[in-house]
């Protein structure tokens, strides 16, 4: 039987970490995934030998000093990738429909904070107020910061209260309250259900910087896969573990794998979805209350995908990398509500892409879905939907694609269609549960799964850990890295690349 | 709420979430040592008494010092206190 230190079992970013975590501490590494290639959603798919973005389109925290930085440093992968930052102007547009105005909003938190004012000159103390209370539940926050990690997750008062109270408390104005909570598009959760400091510790970053990567979240692969082979992490794709044997007072001696093989290791880490977790934990070791916890959990927002691109004859010399994100009105709530029947939101990501010899200047299409959406559909599998189906996914295309064009007129007859998703698309070709975007939903009052699970040599990350997108899934990882590794090594660790 | 009902909905969790029988939750029993819980299930524990009581346990520092079921009455019957 193979012996291994640690087991990591599923390679998106969350996995990629926690192996390079271990293996960059000398121990004994084996990574899983059930997908016959790594990555998870992080990687990109070429169809038409076009590059298109899965899962990772945009970050915060890429510049000097910020999480990400800190991040990539640490695992000495920084110098691997190249960071894109988009115009600071005008990273992030807004364009609310019911308004019919469109927002420009740069990062930098003072840039933002005058841009605002700007905008809303009547607002000004409610603008500072905001960006203050998330400066400062950002500060107190151990967790989302590598040199701070190893003291407790303590929560601050604004755990308890909602971001819809907090900005029902600060103004009146709907187009401001509804561009302080846009980015609840990046964690998928209603402003009436997520904290006021999750919010903050998802947004901080973005008002920070807004970066896109190079070649994607595959160049974070690729930058994964060379440092792998440096520290011998041991990568097996299409293989997933279907018992745990051997166990003994509480913990798991091996592991029997779909392949039939047995390997042991001292600890296994799961960065698959809380609900796949449970799944495979044998129920003699779990309580009723473990179940019903895990199960209570809900998903987060999902999305309905176009990947379009632009004719090549289409001159455009000032195309460029930007996020424009259409609001049909200023309700956040309803938009993320999975029982909402009106226009979705839709987030456009256009892009400028080079294969070899060839440029493309893509645009990829996001538009809020459920689950839900697709329920009639959900026994089905990729490559055998039915024809309701087909016709559902034309439909919502060709809406998607009107309301491009009614934003950007200039690309009319110019922009194709390359492919298409629904939840269950991403469902199916992610393994994942429900499809859902960010994994479960972070709503208020939740206890994650995190850290040591009730088999106690078997542990907890992701993004449904800690916090969704790449920053959440990767701090995840290094929270329970800490708990694997001898502390005053994985002090040593952090520290050896980054300054005190 | 008054203090039967509380014990009551306290037991019915421990009843029905850890599957402990109905004879062996007295006052006095260790939540570890009588019940058989282990400190993995405090989270789970605290989960489920959110839900069945609709309260938030935030004291993360009275939750550790947690020992018996009679512990646990009382620390409900603070929080549900506080929120009066």
């Amino acid at each position: 039987m193979k012996r291994y230190d640690d087991i990591v079992v599923g390679s998106g970013i969350s996995g990629l970490t926690m192996a390079l975590i271990l293996g960059m501490n000398g121990r004994k590494v084996l990574l899983l995934e059930k997908n016959p290639f790594i990555g998870g959603s992080i990687s990109r798919f070429y169809k038409n030998g076009i590059p298109f973005d899965t899962g990772f389109h945009f970050t915060g925290g890429l510049q000097k000093g910020g999480i990400l930085y800190d991040i990539l440093t640490v695992l000495e992968v920084r110098d691997l990738i190249r960071p894109i930052f988009l115009s600071q102007d005008r990273a992030n547009c807004f364009f609310i429909e019911s308004e019919g105005r469109q927002y420009e909003v740069p990062y930098g938190i003072d840039n933002i904070k005058n841009k605002f004012k700007e905008y809303f000159p009547e607002e000004t103390s409610a603008i500072d107020r905001y960006f203050g209370m998330v400066q400062k539940v950002c500060d107190d926050t151990p967790s989302m910061n590598l040199r701070t990690i190893f003291s407790e997750h303590i929560l601050a008062d604004e755990d308890f209260i909602t971001l819809e109270e907090v900005l029902n408390k600060l103004t009146q104005n709907h187009a401001l309250k509804a561009l302080l909570s846009a980015l609840a598009m990046c964690y998928g959760v209603k402003p009436e259900e997520i904290s006021f400091a999750n919010h903050s510790r998802m947004c901080l970053e973005l008002y920070h910087s807004v970066a896109r990567i190079e070649n994607g979240g595959s160049a974070l692969v690729q930058a994964f896969k060379k440092k792998f082979k440096d520290h011998d992490i041991e990568i097996r794709c299409s293989t997933h573990i279907t018992e745990f044997a051997d166990i003994n007072n509480k913990k798991v001696g091996s592991f029997i794998l779909n392949t039939g093989e047995e390997v042991s290791g001292d600890n296994c880490v799961f960065t698959i979805h809380p609900r796949e977790i449970l799944k495979i934990l044998p129920r003699e070791y779990i309580s009723r209350a473990f179940i019903d916890r895990i199960s209570d959990f809900e998903s987060s927002v999902g999305f309905f995908s176009v990947f379009t691109v632009l004719d090549s004859d289409h001159e455009e010399p000032d195309f460029e990398s930007s996020i424009l994100s259409i609001f049909p009105h200023c309700d956040v709530n309803r938009l993320l509500d999975p029982a909402y029947k009106g226009a979705p939101a839709l987030v456009l990501i256009k892009s400028v892409e080079h294969v070899r010899d060839k440029t493309y200047k893509t645009i990829d299409a996001f538009e809020i879905s459920f689950p839900e959406h697709v329920k009639e559909w959900e026994v089905s599998k990729t490559g055998e939907r039915p024809r309701a189906y087909q016709e559902y996914k034309k439909g919502r295309v060709d809406d998607i694609m009107g309301r491009i064009i009614k934003v950007y007129p200039q690309y009319k007859d110019k922009l194709q269609v390359v492919d298409s998703a629904s939840v269950l698309t991403f469902r199916d070709y992610l393994n994942s549960p429900d499809g859902s975007a960010y994994g479960i939903k972070q709503k208020m009052n939740q206890i994650n799964l995190i850290g040591k699970l009730p088999l106690r040599n078997l542990y907890a990350a992701g993004q449904s850990s800690l916090l969704p997108g790449i920053i959440g899934a990767m701090m995840s990882s290094f929270i329970v890295g800490r708990t694997i590794l001898d502390e005053n090594k994985y002090r040593e660790f952090i520290f050896r690349n980054l300054s005190t | 709420m008054n203090e039967q009902e509380i014990i009551d909905i306290t037991n019915k969790v421990f009843e029905e979430s850890f599957e402990i029988e109905k004879d062996r939750l007295k006052p006095e029993a260790h939540i570890f040592t009588d019940l058989g819980l282990d400190s993995l299930d405090i989270v789970d524990l605290v989960a489920a008494l959110q839900k069945s009581f609709g309260v938030n346990i935030r004291n993360e520092e009275k939750v550790r010092n947690i020992r018996t079921l009679q512990d646990i009455y009382q620390f409900i019957s603070a929080i549900k206190k506080e929120g009066q």
